[in-house]
């Protein structure tokens, strides 16, 4: 794993990836709006609002999905001290924000008509408004320490008590009574969704996922730039304070 | 496709969904990319302007009689008064 550690393999790596995650990314994109907004069937219960859905469900995917890599990450820069770990926290909670804010938002925009409210104090409702709060906390908390490694820290352990809430948003819809559906794509048994609207949801999904792998490696190089760049004015003010007593200026 | 952007009394909420999807995704897309090309051009001046004082430094043998001209952007905020200029210095 330490071989991925070297900024170079990962640039030279990214680089690599960044084509096909675009390529991916765009095609899905395509295939899921056309069968989203026409070729799927509109619900017999729902109608038309029932599209809400295709970019509702993914996008709540996504969330607890980005919320697991970026604690799979945290643990890693905290027990092995892998440099790139947390750079990659830290590139990823911006995204798994969105996504979450997506959730929520387009939540409210379905729950309007089908509930006649926009937001209810439900379990999972509340459970995923929480995530959004962790993910924000998070953005702070890697951004507040003058000191980059510090904040890294914090933020990791931070990543990592919140875990928490995930099994509570997976399964708040079981253990408590909510107005919010149960599960019925990743359940026991098998989708209990028919396939003519199970196909634009895994679109999607496949769309968002290429999303995130490609915003994350453009902001996983933008870390890695800002590191260097921090270093290189490190050297400059040293150089700076050597050139001031004047004896070891010509050494750099 | 009969029904292809025809969302019936629904219209009012899919499509604010799908708006917002949109914006956020493109706009943190837009915002991750201006920060990546920012961050490149800092890199590349900051990288070109310690070339340039290095090989600037290593021509003249005689060049740390004025440290002060090497760094001249730097030197304002950590003098503390006018005694600790490089330049009055020297």
């Amino acid at each position: 794993m330490h071989r991925f550690a070297n900024p170079n393999v990962f640039l030279r790596l990214s680089n690599r990836i960044m084509p096909w995650s675009t390529g991916v990314m765009i095609a899905s994109l395509v295939a899921g709006l056309v069968f989203a907004l026409g070729a799927s069937p509109a619900d017999y219960q729902q109608g038309e609002s029932v599209r809400i859905m295709y970019v509702h469900v993914p996008a709540a995917w996504m969330a607890l999905f980005i919320y697991i890599c970026l604690a799979g990450a945290s643990a890693v820069a905290l027990i092995w001290k892998h440099p790139l770990a947390d750079l990659a926290a830290k590139a990823s909670s911006p995204v798994g924000a969105c996504f979450t804010f997506i959730a929520l938002a387009t939540g409210a925009l379905w729950g309007k008509p089908m509930w006649g409210a926009w937001w209810v104090w439900d379990a999972r409702l509340t459970s995923m408004l929480i995530l959004f709060f962790l993910y924000l906390g998070h953005m702070a908390l890697a951004n507040a320490f003058e000191d980059s490694e510090r904040g890294a820290k914090s933020a990791a352990i931070l990543a990592l008590v919140g875990v928490i809430n995930i099994p509570i948003i997976k399964f708040s819809v079981d253990w408590w009574n909510t107005l919010h559906q149960p599960a019925s794509v990743v359940r026991m048994g098998g989708p209990s969704i028919h396939p003519s609207m199970l196909t634009p949801l895994l679109l999607m999904a496949i769309a968002f996922t290429a999303y995130y792998v490609t915003v994350v490696i453009l902001r996983l190089r933008g870390e890695i730039l800002a590191r260097k760049i921090r270093a290189l004015r490190m050297i400059r003010v040293q150089a700076e304070s050597k050139g001031e007593s004047g004896p070891y200026l010509r050494e750099i | 496709m009969p029904n292809m952007f025809h969302m019936g009394e629904y219209a009012a909420f899919v499509w604010p969904a799908y708006g917002l999807t949109a914006i956020v995704l493109i706009g943190l897309f837009i915002i991750s990319l201006r920060s990546l090309r920012q961050r490149q051009w800092v890199f590349a001046e900051l990288k070109e302007s310690m070339e340039e004082t290095k090989t600037a430094r290593q021509q003249p043998p005689a060049a740390n009689d004025e440290p002060g001209n090497e760094w001249p952007d730097d030197d304002g905020p950590n003098s503390n008064g006018p005694g600790n200029s490089p330049k009055a210095s020297s």
